[in-house]
C-alpha cells in the first residue's frame, strides 16, 4: 500500500463570528504536523479596513507587533490565492502548540464570519520563496 | 529570514502629520519599510544624513499581494537613529491609528 505523502505546506483556518465592535478572541491549537508557520491571511469582505490585530502570539510570542493593522494581511479577490498571505515576518517554529487572535473592527456594523488563514509548512525557506516569487 | 519592528504607531491626533525617531539596535540590514494606507512616509537614517524616502505615497494596495506592498531598499544599520514623518492624506477619524514598520535582518 503506497505511502500516504503529506503535503509540503498547509492553511489552517481559524473561524470565529464577529458580533460587536469590542475585542473577539480566536483560539487554535496548529496543526502538529508542521513545523514553523511563515504566513498570515485575512480573506473577509465584511472585515473593516481599519480593523486591528491586537496580539497574535503563539507560545506567548507575537508572530506580528502588537495593534497590527489587519489591512496589511487583507487582499481583494484580485489576488491569487497563494498569494494573499503576509510572509514579512520571522518563521515560528510551532509544534501543536495554541495561537492566539485578538481581533477588533472599531467599524462593525454586522455579524460576520472572520477567517484568519494560517500558512504552516516544514520547509519554510522553500515556501517563503514561493510567496515571494 | 526577516524580521518585524514597528518603529512608530500613533493616531496624529489634531495635526495632520507627526515626526519620530527610532534607535535601530540588534539588526544588520533594513529591507524595506510600509506604513498605514492612505498616508505619505519620509525616512532619514544615519541621523538624517541619508534621506531613503521623501513623502513616498503609501497607498491602501488591497489589490497588491501583501508581501508586495512595501518599499523595497537595502540598507546596513548598526545602531543607526532613524528619523521620519508620517503624513496623513485626506481626512481620517479621531480613532484612526497609523503605523510605520522596518523590514529587518540579523
Amino acid at each position: 500500500m503506497a505511502e500516504k505523502v503529506k503535503p509540503k505546506f498547509i492553511i489552517q483556518c481559524i473561524d470565529l463570528l464577529i458580533t460587536s465592535d469590542q475585542v473577539h478572541e480566536l483560539r487554535d491549537e496548529l496543526d502538529k504536523d508542521y513545523s514553523h508557520i511563515v504566513g498570515i491571511a485575512i480573506s473577509d469582505i465584511y472585515c473593516s479596513k481599519l480593523s486591528v490585530l491586537e496580539v497574535v502570539k503563539v507560545k506567548g510570542l507575537e508572530l506580528l507587533p502588537e495593534g497590527f493593522e489587519a489591512a496589511h494581511v487583507m487582499s481583494s479577490l484580485a489576488v491569487e490565492p497563494n498569494k494573499r498571505f503576509f510572509s514579512w515576518f520571522k518563521p515560528m517554529p510551532v509544534s501543536g502548540d495554541e495561537m492566539v487572535i485578538r481581533f477588533r473592527d472599531p467599524e462593525y456594523i454586522k455579524n460576520y464570519n472572520l477567517q484568519v488563514q494560517v500558512l504552516l509548512t516544514n520547509n519554510p525557506e522553500e515556501t517563503i520563496n514561493v510567496l515571494f516569487g | 529570514m526577516y524580521s518585524l519592528v514597528k518603529i512608530y504607531q500613533g493616531n496624529l491626533k489634531n495635526q495632520n502629520n507627526e515626526a519620530f525617531r527610532f534607535t535601530v539596535k540588534d539588526y544588520k540590514k533594513v529591507c524595506g519599510a510600509f506604513c498605514t494606507g492612505g498616508t505619505y512616509l519620509s525616512l532619514a537614517f544615519d541621523n538624517e544624513r541619508d534621506v531613503m524616502l521623501r513623502s513616498f505615497e503609501q497607498r491602501e494596495m488591497m489589490d497588491v499581494p501583501p508581501n508586495k506592498r512595501p518599499v523595497f531598499f537595502k540598507r546596513n544599520i548598526e545602531m543607526d537613529i532613524i528619523k521620519g514623518v508620517i503624513t496623513k492624506k485626506g481626512t481620517f477619524k479621531p480613532k484612526d491609528v497609523f503605523s510605520v514598520y522596518l523590514i529587518m535582518q540579523k
